[in-house]
């Protein structure tokens, strides 16, 4: 689910063609990333739809991460999943995780993404988190963000782990709990 | 859509043959009833309903569908 900062924008795009060489060969396989594309394609193919659906393994960003699996669906005609803050696509990934967790026993994270929207909603949050981080780290206060998902959280934190001026916590119950960007004490 | 849920369902389940859907045609509707084996019922609904209703989110979300309601019922 997560990608490292120091990723270029064409990974993140989900484009294979330009990746270097051995980049490629470092990065761990997933077991069994074949059988959640086919269920991903067979759930939206039942539905009507006519997607195009590749997987690929996101390498843990550090020695606390875990390798996670991303299901990207290319398919221009489903934007109706897209609605209501992605409710569709949202049940999709949640039925693909389940189905695929429960044959293949794995506790692999799975992210499935359509159209490349949630690439691009994890993009946003690491630059504002980045952003953020900033002002905390200068002006020396305290940053509250808006309340956030568990997942838009995770990006948060991750993408600040290893800032050396800032450390992030989450504070509040629920639908409002959110992230605090403080600095560090020396 | 009966196809999508047995699909779905199929995967869910521990029991594969004990999976079948029954289609009915109503008035104004078309209710599906989803039979699972006995004690994997929690399986398919999930917890707090999520897997349920992700079901029957996605049955609303089809392409191929008429004005009548479809209903997901899970015995």
């Amino acid at each position: 689910m997560f990608y490292d900062a120091s990723m270029t924008e064409k990974e993140l795009d989900g484009s294979q063609a330009d990746r270097a060489g051995g980049y490629e060969m470092l990065e761990p396989e997933v077991e069994g990333a074949a059988l959640a594309v086919e269920y991903t394609q067979g759930i939206l193919t039942r539905m009507g739809y006519k997607p195009i659906v590749v997987s690929r393994s996101i390498p843990p960003s550090d020695e606390d991460d875990s390798v996670s699996l991303w299901v990207d669906v290319q398919c221009p005609d489903a934007d109706r999943l897209l609605e209501y803050r992605n409710e569709g696509l949202d049940a999709l990934q949640l039925l693909v995780q389940t189905m695929w967790s429960h044959q293949t026993k794995s506790k692999v994270r799975l992210t499935v993404d359509l159209n490349g929207v949630k690439a691009e909603h994890q993009k946003r949050i690491m630059r504002m988190a980045e952003r953020i981080a900033e002002r905390v780290a200068a002006g020396g206060k305290a940053i509250a963000l808006e309340p956030m998902l568990p997942g838009e959280r995770r990006i948060v934190h991750m993408a600040l782990r290893n800032h050396p001026s800032v450390y992030t916590e989450s504070t509040g119950e629920g639908g409002s709990r959110r992230v605090v960007i403080r600095p560090k004490t020396v | 859509m009966k196809d999508l849920v047995d699909y779905i369902t199929t995967a869910l389940v521990d029991d594969r043959s004990s999976v079948h859907v029954e289609e009915r045609i109503e008035r104004n509707a078309i209710v599906y009833q989803l039979y699972v084996a006995d004690g994997e019922t929690g399986r398919v609904i999930g917890r707090e309903g999520k897997i349920a209703n992700a079901l029957r989110l996605l049955m609303d979300c089809s392409m191929r569908r008429d004005k009548k309601q479809h209903i997901l019922k899970i015995m």
